[in-house]
Order: structure tokens, then sequence, then C-alpha cells
């Protein structure tokens, strides 16, 4: 009887699922010193560390995401990664998030997925150029509605809380734009983005107070104008 | 021998075993009887709870539980980390019969392959994963075969032609629009 129940446990514990344990993370140094390495130009390198370093220390980026993202790169010519990379720098050199780490979507994990998928680099570019225009369309528009306080901060100051927000609306206008075959005037785009954005709001990913506040105050005109907007920057 | 004369000597038989053991068969009943009395009655769970719970407890032992109570309570809330972080473990799966290895690949791994495991060699593949809550979007590499349409998901992405599983972990999980 005894034999059977050890037995019994035994298979019972062969077919439990593994629990996967975290990988140890990398420090915002060995980042750095990674970048350093690289083939890349002196003086973009030298832009790209100035931010990079900036935006590791505010939270606007991970070193794991970050490390594992230049190690992507590195092996592409030079030309490639610089161009992929100009438009993460860009974009951390206006003071958004660009890496949120190993939670939810943003650009650096964004080029992981699309290398992962096996898509050249012009397609991950094309896809870069578009979510970095959708997110200074999007903080134009909430700064103009009032729903976002804060002007863009450099990435050396102090991450403002509402930046999530306009990273996730970017996002779900982006993800409208890009998969889902919309156009920025299509009816179906708000209503795409509010329930993504009550998803991340039960999900606790955004605050109470910006579900509260902002995602109620958002209507179907700002998110429509965040899409036209960002197909038409000469009127951001 | 015939059956008259065997029921004959069977009866002789009896008789006699009957007669030797006469004297022991004497007071047999009130033996019995006090050896029932003798052992306890077993009582159930509920039984031995109720009777427990039913007896007068001490003003001291009662001020002496509240104090240990609220002393543990206070000790829980001064040493327990702030906030507690909510890493649940989330059930990656999937059924692939046959395949030689199978990953999960998704923004918590920075789309790294991470392998799941079939011990059992089911054909089921599966992973626990720690996650914070968060919108995950992941997809699984059977034998290096991108497969993205996870029946766990709660939405889907067409990404470039291809299926990318989305899933929301933490909270109440409930969309606030409805």
């Amino acid at each position: 009887m005894r034999i059977a129940l050890l037995s019994l446990l035994a298979l019972a514990a062969l077919a439990q699922p593994v629990l996967v344990p975290a990988a140890p993370k990398p420090s915002a140094e060995e980042v750095l010193q990674f970048l350093a390495g690289m083939n890349l130009s002196p003086e973009f390198r030298a832009a790209l560390a100035s931010v990079l370093r900036a935006g590791l220390a505010t939270g606007r980026a991970t070193p794991t995401v970050s490390l594992l993202l230049l190690q992507d790169l590195a092996p592409l010519p030079r030309e490639v990664s610089e161009r992929l990379l100009e438009v993460i720098r860009f974009a951390l050199a206006q003071g958004f998030i660009v890496d949120t780490g190993l939670s939810g979507s943003s650009m650096m994990n964004e080029v992981r997925k699309l290398l992962a998928l096996g898509r050249q680099p012009e397609e991950i570019e094309a896809v870069l150029r578009v979510r970095l225009a959708v997110l200074l369309a999007t903080r134009s528009v909430l700064l103009r509605y009032g729903l976002v306080a804060t002007p863009p901060t450099p990435p050396d100051q102090p991450l403002p809380p509402e930046e999530r927000f306009v990273l996730e609306v970017a996002w779900a206008v982006s993800d409208f734009l890009l998969w889902e075959g919309g156009a920025p005037s299509d009816p179906r785009l708000f209503a795409f983005v509010q329930a993504r954005l009550n998803r991340l709001c039960s999900v606790c990913v955004l605050s109470e107070e910006q579900c509260q506040r902002n995602v109620a105050s958002l209507t179907p005109e700002m998110v429509q104008e965040i899409g036209r907007l960002a197909f038409q920057p000469e009127r951001r | 021998m015939r059956w008259e004369e065997l029921d004959e000597l069977i009866r002789a038989a009896l008789a006699k075993e009957v007669d030797e053991a006469g004297p022991g068969l004497v007071g047999l009943e009130e033996r019995v009887v006090r050896e029932l009395a003798r052992r306890p009655v077993r009582r159930s769970l509920w039984q031995k709870l109720g009777a427990f719970f039913s007896q007068p407890v001490p003003r001291w032992a009662l001020v002496g539980a509240a104090c240990a109570l609220l002393l543990g309570f206070a000790l829980g809330r001064l040493t327990a980390p702030r906030p507690i972080p909510q890493f649940t473990p989330n059930l990656f799966v999937i059924a692939a019969p046959g395949a030689r290895q199978v990953a999960v690949v998704g923004d918590f791994t920075a789309w790294q392959p991470l392998p799941l495991s079939d011990p059992d060699g089911d054909g089921i593949w599966t992973a626990f994963i720690p996650l914070p809550p968060g919108r995950y979007e992941y997809a699984f590499l059977v034998d290096g075969k991108w497969v993205g349409q996870d029946p766990l998901a709660q939405e889907y992405l067409r990404t470039f032609g291809e299926y990318v599983s989305v899933r929301y972990v933490g909270g109440s999980g409930a969309d606030r629009s409805s």
C-alpha cells in the first residue's frame, strides 16, 4: 500500500508542469559595455550610449531587453543596425518608454518579436517608424486635450507616470493601424483602443487614477486624431 | 456406513462437547456485558470537537489567545515586503504529440525560446511561468515551427501574416467596459 502511494506521488510529480525560474538580470553597465564594443560609428554610438544610460537609469528601458536587442543587432551590417537603433534612440531622447521589460509590449521587444518571426530589417524599421509616429501623435493629442499634463521630459529626468498611459494608447492605436488593417478614420478604432485600455486597467497595468480619469475621458475624436496626425506629421 | 448411523455419531459427539464445555459457559453473558462496558465508546471527530468546545474556557486563555493573534498579525504586517510581488504562475500548455522540441516565446522571455517539458511523454507540453500583471504577446515553437494560436489566449494579433496570442495576467481579469 505504502509503495503504491509513493509510486502515485512520484507519477504525479513527474506529470506536473515545470515551474520556470527567472533568468539572472544583467546590469546597466553590462549593456553599455556591450554597446561600446558594437560596430557602430563613434558619433552614433556616443549619442545612443548617452540616452540609453539615462533611459536605463530612469526606467524608460531595462538592461535585460536592451542587452538582448543589442546582441541581436550586433551581427547585422553597421548601416542596418544604426537605422533601427536610430528610431529607438530618437524615441528615447523624446522621453518615451522604449522598453517595458519582460511585461508588456514596447519598441525594443517589438524588434525582437519581428526578428523571431524572421522579418527583414527594412520591414522592422518601417514598423518602428509607425510606432514612433503614433507615439509622437498620441502625446501631442493627449497634451492638447489635457489628458496628459506633463510636457515631454528628457530621458535623464524622472519618468512621469502618465508616460505609460501615452505608451499604451499609442500601442493600441498602432496595433490597429498595423495589424488590424484599419485606417485612422475607421470607426472600429476607438472600440479597439478602449477595449485594450479597459483590459489593461483590469490587470492593473494602468493605475486606478489613470483608468478613472484618462481612460474614461478618451473620446473617438481624440483617437481618430491620433491616427490622422501620425500620418500627417506636419500637423503635429 | 449408513446415513442414520453417521447422524447418530455426530449427535453423540456434539453432546459430549457441550457436556465438557458446560462449566465454562456459566456466567458467559455477564462476562460479555462487563467487557463491553469496559471498552470506551469511539466518538467521531465532530463529537470530540463538540465536546472540547462545550467545556468552559478560562478567561485568561481567551485573553492569551487574542494577544497571540494580535501579535502574529502585527508581526506579519511589519515583516511583509510591500508591495507584495504578485507573480502569478501561468500555465503554458500545448498538445504536440510526436514533437521533439517545444518552446514558448513572448514578451516575458524577450522573444527567446523557453523550453516546455513533457516528462510523461503524453504529447502535452507544459511550463509554469511566474509573471507579474501585464499584457503578454506570445507564441509556441513546435520543432522550430511558429504556432501562434493558443486556445487559452484572450486575443490574437496577426503580424505579417503570422498569429500571435495575447494573454492578460493579474488583477480581476474582468473587462471594465462591460
